[in-house]
């Protein structure tokens, strides 16, 4: 076949930029590191890795809200670790103040002791995270949760909702806890707390007896009644003392016990109901009450801070008359029961803090291996394989050096070269 | 013949070649030059010597055909390469894509769920939304831009088409006036037209035709003419009739008249790769794009809408979206009016254009990528059409081929932008709210369910027509609306003992026969074969006591409300007489209405037909002079009957369950009404599901007045709207149901007229409270922030109690999973979607390419065989150089030794 010149010339540039074009492209995968530059080079690899993509973002997601998570819970744990100690101190306190051999004098240093820990305590149930929100808020975190009302009292403002954050695909994790909970709470299978109306001289309430409780101590769990609350009362009958106790919730067989008052000697006397025995001790007035609940209960509900309130008010009064003795004497002893029912469950708290932060670390492996086989998936659709691409990048430079050596061939071997 | 003339010869021919050959030479890189051959041929017979017989032109026409074709197809595959590219170089951007700014998106509501009252986290939502949605716009301003650097180029190509068809037309006269002159052409003519040819195929494929084997002529692929021998005709850049923003290719014809044609028409060349680019690639991927868009921007919205803010109101839109376009033909009559995206079937929506056409009476769309016929919903009354997520609006009927061109997201992503710019209407908290779901719902047709399946009378019956053959029993027959004057009712019974009874809608039994018995014996009548009138049809059921009334009868389904006592303490009840006539009737009066009615109420009839001569068609009639409360009418019996009305008045409207103007329906709810501070009580939880209501609409007249209304749905998901604005103008309403109070603890006694100058007022700010009126417990309060001025608003309370506050992040973390929904076209998410169209310009990108690649092969082998024939080569022409030379000289040897051989003669001495 005749061969043009112009085809010559064509063919052979046309050869060079189609070899230098290809050479350019190894060229820009080399630099660029991937093998998938546009989404032509690989469409399906591109698409793949859009997706890819998407999770991987998605999995930095959930572990951005595992860093969230861990410092709101940590806060949490170490928070609730200095009420513990809080409520320890206020224990051992109490401990030292029931001796009998304290003077009013001594209480009071005891009860300004405890006024301090009060105070600790109201301090850490304020806690707020880095950002100035308050932990134990529940949703209501731009607002302290416990403030003191006019009475001096304190008192719950926030709501009870625990704020989730989703830490993996199918897990919502609560990360705050509310303070509802930790303060206002008992834990499952709290016992009884017995305890007489506080005095108040000004209103004329309060036992006007001296009589004391020990107990209640559970004896059967199975009994008729247990769960529900009673009232022990004293009923001067006709100059017999009768000690009478009504169930409070299930009044069909009140009163539960209705019987003589024996324990104005030195033993007490011993009532049971409901699968509790209560010891009773000291001279009743008529009309005095006892009342015996179920912790956290709807009679009882359970408050750190009211426990510690009542305490200091205790502290404070002078012990100068049997039924102030008296007081002091049921106060103390209900507040401790009061106390160790809040450090049970400020205990349960923080263990269920800690384990979620274990969930955290599980999860964080899970997370961290997933996102490793997302980089790997990602690199093995679009990054480049140097071995093969260098090999190939020498190849090209050969084929262009060829077709360009190709050209010069055809450019000096024209026939008017040898007519001279 | 001489040496001398001999040599002269080929000293000539010699020149000839030797011009021929330089010419080849110096035209050797000459576009479209094709080589030429000087022809020798012997002189003249008995003269001898030789002569140039031709200058020949190497020219194939065939080849030359093919490869124009050849051509044709590599430039329109050059071209759409080079426009594709352009498009897949946008998406390999990875750190500007859409898909990084998405997931930077979504991760900064992670942030914001993490610290949902965090200045910094609002912040980078709204920061992250910004430049995302930037992005979308972005993408979409290069298509756009694409788009218009198509229609210039499309000009352009125009242009350079016509020149070029202009300038073959011009050749082909020079060309037959030269054959005229001399009877050849000159070459270089013919290569100029051939090379126009080939030029004018680069820029469209186009058919050549050559008449005689001298004049070119060149038409359209569908046979139009471009050039015909000296003429040509025009083609023109021109807005598209169906998208204005388009150019398009028209044919201007003989005739002067201007025709758009197809797209497809235009194959081949840089026009055909352009036009083919633009709607296989551009549109879609534009499309794709504003698709994705309005998906992402209406769910986020919509999620968005339910949360709360930081100050504790309702969310906002989140984005703004950029409306669907549509466009109507210039030979419309109607016009498109309105069109918006169709909230409720965002996931409908598709990333093409749609044409709608008017076929019989009903519009029929075609999706325009590939020609498919979609569902639609065309509503004639309203002139309103849905269909793929969008619903439009006419201005008028269209008429029989009246076309729309429907673009639902083309332009979406140039619209797209962050609507709100303060950081406290971020709404990461979930409240006691959520949009109105049933914003287009029409409550006046709606409260046809509250009235059950009982359809107004003039429904049923046309005045004065007897009906045949209807199916006695417990159900309703019809219901008299309110308004309706001189109602006339004749039952003609079959012979099963049927009558008349009259309802009102709070269980009065006005005409008709006693459901107890009377007699002190129950067993005379009780059970008895021959009860006739109380028993039901189907079922066998017999009515026997109030309690069987209020079962059966004064059902939800049959349009009673729920609880209405029987009260038989106003019944007319003629026990022995009947007639044909009114001449001897019983009447009463109840609620200001006359009752006459002669007829049959005997209920212990001991056989059919008892008091009868003629057995088959007893008469029963009653008339009512003015309805002034709704009246339901029913037939009793065991049986069937025949039945006929008529009346001089009668509002109610057909199909809307007995509603009258009176009764003010509230109407569509056409936005969301302002409200806050809501407060779900426990109650809300406890109240009957029939009745709670979760949904509070107001209606705004022209006149300042109001109309409040409470919706509810009951659990087959049937709407009632209470007080009962479709049926019973109840006042006050909304009886047995709900109450509403205002903060000062007045009641709102009629809710269907406040601010009308009665007692009942309502002003923006005011709380309203609604009691459970069968506990008397409050379900509901809020306070309206804003009163619509004309028109309905609305809002939904979703029922769920408790608070909210500033550490809510329930509906942060609802908005960041929206990105793992199936939100575009409720099969993919948005990552999905994205992905998809990466791979589909990927792909069509490596398509076009490796085509490009294959056909530029072809191309260059039949370049080479062209060239092969009509090329220049080098050394031939050194050879033919050469050799020509040669040839000269021993010519002019050949004169020089007839010179010798001459003077040889003339020196013989």
């Amino acid at each position: 076949m005749r061969i043009s010149s112009v085809t010559m010339f064509e063919q052979s540039a046309a050869s060079i930029n189609r070899q230098q074009a290809e050479f350019m492209k190894v060229n820009e995968q080399m630099a660029s590191g991937r093998r998938v530059v546009n989404p032509s080079d690989d469409p399906q690899a591109a698409s793949r890795a859009v997706g890819v993509d998407q999770s991987q973002a998605v999995t930095q997601q959930y572990a951005d809200a595992r860093v969230s998570a861990r410092n709101a819970l940590s806060q949490t744990e170490s928070v609730l670790n200095s009420v513990s100690d809080a409520v320890t101190s206020a224990k051992t306190l109490l401990v030292q103040a029931s001796s009998d051999t304290l003077s009013d004098v001594d209480r009071e240093s005891i009860a300004s002791e405890m006024r301090g820990i009060y105070e600790t305590m109201i301090g850490q149930a304020n806690a707020t995270d880095g950002n100035g929100r308050y932990l134990f808020g529940g949703y209501a975190d731009n607002k302290p949760p416990f403030v003191k009302d006019a009475d001096g009292q304190v008192q719950y403002a926030g709501d009870s909702n625990n704020r989730e954050q989703r830490i993996d695909a199918s897990r919502l994790m609560p990360v705050t806890s509310n303070g509802e909970d930790i303060f206002q709470s008992v834990p499952s299978g709290a016992g009884y707390i017995a305890q007489t109306p506080p005095i108040d001289a000004d209103a004329g309430t309060g036992n006007k007896g001296n009589v004391t409780f020990t107990g209640p101590n559970t004896a059967d769990v199975n009994a008729d009644g247990y769960g529900d609350n009673f009232e022990i009362k004293f009923d001067d009958n006709s100059g017999d003392m009768n000690v009478i106790v009504n169930n409070l919730d299930d009044t069909s067989s009140n009163p539960v016990v209705d019987t003589k008052y024996t324990g104005g000697g030195e033993d007490g006397q011993t009532v049971s109901f409901g699968g509790l025995n209560i010891t009773l001790e000291g001279e009743p007035a008529s009309g005095d009450t006892v009342a015996v609940q179920k912790a956290g209960g709807s009679e009882h509900s359970a408050d750190l801070f009211s426990t510690m309130e009542e305490t200091i008010r205790v502290l404070e009064a002078p012990n100068d008359s049997p039924q102030a003795k008296a007081d002091f004497r049921n106060t103390v002893n209900a507040a401790m029961r009061n106390l160790d029912n809040t450090l049970d469950n400020v205990l349960t708290v923080r263990a269920s803090a800690g384990a979620r932060l274990n969930e955290l670390d599980v999860v964080d492996g899970v997370g961290a291996n997933r996102m490793q086989n997302y980089k790997q998936t990602l690199s093995d659709l679009v990054d480049l394989d140097y071995v093969d691409t260098i090999s190939e990048y020498s190849l090209r430079q050969v084929g262009m050096q060829a077709s360009q050596q190709a050209f010069a061939n055809i450019k000096s071997s024209s026939l008017f070269d040898y007519l001279r | 013949m001489s040496m001398f003339s001999t040599g002269l010869s080929g000293l000539n021919a010699a020149q000839n070649a030797l011009q021929t050959t330089s010419n080849n030479i110096s035209n050797v890189f000459t576009p479209g030059y094709n080589r030429e051959i000087t022809q020798l041929g012997e002189g003249s017979v008995g003269s001898g010597g030789v002569r140039v017989n031709d200058i020949e032109r190497q020219f194939n026409q065939y080849v030359a055909t093919q490869l124009n074709s050849a051509k044709s197809e590599s430039s329109a595959l050059e071209t759409y390469a080079s426009q594709v590219s352009q498009i897949d170089n946008l998406l390999a951007d990875r750190e500007a894509g859409l898909a990084p700014l998405m997931q930077g998106f979504f991760s900064s509501l992670e942030d914001l769920a993490s610290a949902p009252s965090d200045p910094a986290a609002r912040q980078g939502v709204l920061g992250s939304a910004d430049t995302m949605s930037a992005q979308f716009r972005s993408f979409d301003g290069y298509l756009q831009d694409m788009q218009g650097n198509i229609n210039g180029q499309i000009e352009d190509e125009v242009t350079q088409i016509n020149n070029a068809t202009k300038q073959i037309a011009h050749a082909n006269r020079e060309i037959s006036l030269a054959r005229a002159r001399t009877g050849e052409a000159p070459n270089s003519l013919l290569n100029q037209r051939d090379r126009l040819v080939s030029e004018l195929n680069e820029r469209m494929d186009l058919r050549l035709n050559v008449q005689d084997g001298k004049t070119y002529n060149v038409s359209l692929p569908n046979g139009q003419p471009l050039v015909t021998g000296t003429d040509s005709f025009k083609l023109e850049a021109m807005q598209s009739d169906a998208d204005p923003q388009r150019t398009v290719v028209g044919y201007r014809d003989g005739g002067g008249n201007l025709v758009e044609l197809e797209e497809d028409t235009v194959q081949g060349g840089s026009l055909g790769g352009l036009m083919s680019f633009r709607s296989e690639t551009l549109d879609k991927t534009q499309n794709q794009i504003g698709q994705l868009a309005v998906s992402l921007s209406m769910t986020f919205n919509e999620q968005h809408r339910m949360g709360v803010d930081l100050d504790g109101n309702q969310g906002e839109n989140f984005f703004n979206v950029r409306e669907p376009q549509a466009y109507s033909g210039s030979n419309n009559t109607a016009n498109v009016d309105a069109i918006r995206f169709d909230n409720g079937n965002i996931d409908q929506l598709r990333a093409t254009d749609y044409t709608v056409t008017m076929e019989s009476g009903s519009p029929v769309v075609t999706r325009n990528d590939n020609g498919a016929e979609v569902d639609s919903e065309w509503d004639s009354g309203t002139n309103t059409l849905s269909f793929g997520g969008v619903e439009m609006t006419f201005s008028g009927t269209p008429a029989a081929d009246d076309t729309f061109e429907v673009q639902p997201v083309r332009r979406a992503g140039a619209g797209m932008e962050t609507a709100i710019g303060d950081l406290d209407k971020i709404a990461a908290a979930l409240g006691p709210v959520q949009p109105m779901p049933y914003d287009q719902v029409d409550f006046q047709g709606q409260s046809e369910d509250r009235l059950g399946e009982t359809g107004v009378i003039n429904e049923e019956l046309t005045s004065g027509e007897i009906k045949k053959g209807v199916e006695s029993g417990l159900e309703p027959f019809a219901f008299i609306p309110t308004g309706a004057k001189n109602v006339t009712i004749h039952l003609y019974d079959r012979g099963a003992d049927d009558d008349i009874q009259l309802f009102t809608r709070d269980g009065k039994h006005l005409i008709g026969t006693p459901v107890e018995g009377t007699d002190a014996d129950p067993s005379v009548w009780e059970g008895k074969e021959t009860d006739y009138t109380w028993k039901n049809n189907a079922d066998g059921i017999i009515i026997k006591s109030a309690n069987d009334v209020e079962e059966n009868i004064f059902t939800l389904i049959n349009g009673f409300d729920e609880g209405t006592k029987y009260d038989s303490s106003h019944l007319l009840n003629r026990k022995d007489k009947y007639s044909a006539d009114l001449s001897d009737p019983a009447t009463s009066n109840y609620a200001d209405m006359n009752f006459t009615y002669t007829g049959d109420g005997n209920r212990f009839d001991t056989s059919p037909n008892d008091l009868s001569t003629d057995t088959n068609y007893r008469e029963e009639r009653v008339n009512i002079d003015e309805v002034k409360e709704p009246l339901f009418l029913l037939v009793s019996g065991n049986g069937r009957f025949d039945i006929k009305a008529t009346w001089d008045d009668m509002p109610g409207t057909p199909g809307t369950g007995g509603v009258n103007g009176d009764s003010g329906p509230i109407g569509q709810v056409q936005g969301q009404l302002e409200v806050s501070d809501i407060e779900v009580a426990p109650a809300f939880q406890d109240m009957d599901s029939d009745y709670r209501p979760p949904s509070f609409a107001v209606k705004a007249a022209d006149d300042g007045s109001l109309s409040l209304g409470f919706f509810g749905a009951d659990s087959d998901n049937n709407l009632f709207v209470s007080p009962d604005a479709g049926s019973v103008p109840s006042n006050p309403p909304p009886e047995g149901v709900f109450s509403v109070y205002k903060e000062d603890g007045s009641e709102i006694d009629n809710v269907l007229s406040v601010n009308s100058g009665g007692a009942d007022t309502l002003a923006p700010g005011e709380r309203l409270t609604i009691k459970d009126d069968a506990t008397g417990k409050t379900v509901l309060s809020f306070t309206v922030d804003q009163l619509p001025t004309g028109g309905t608003s609305g809002v939904t309370f979703t029922g769920r109690t408790g608070t909210t506050g500033p550490g809510d992040n329930r509906n942060a973390l609802a908005l960041q999973d929206l990105q793992s929904e199936d939100l575009v076209a409720g099969s993919a998410t948005l990552s999905g979607a994205y992905g998809a169209m990466v791979s589909d310009v990927g792909n069509r990108t490596n398509i076009t390419q490796v085509n490009l690649e294959a056909r530029q092969g072809l191309t260059d082998q039949l370049e080479a065989v062209q060239q092969s024939e009509s090329g220049v080569n080098f050394d031939e022409e050194a050879a033919n150089l050469v050799k020509y030379q040669q040839f000269y000289q021993a010519n002019a040897k050949v004169i020089d030794t007839a010179s010798s051989v001459m003077d040889t003669i003339l020196n013989l001495r």
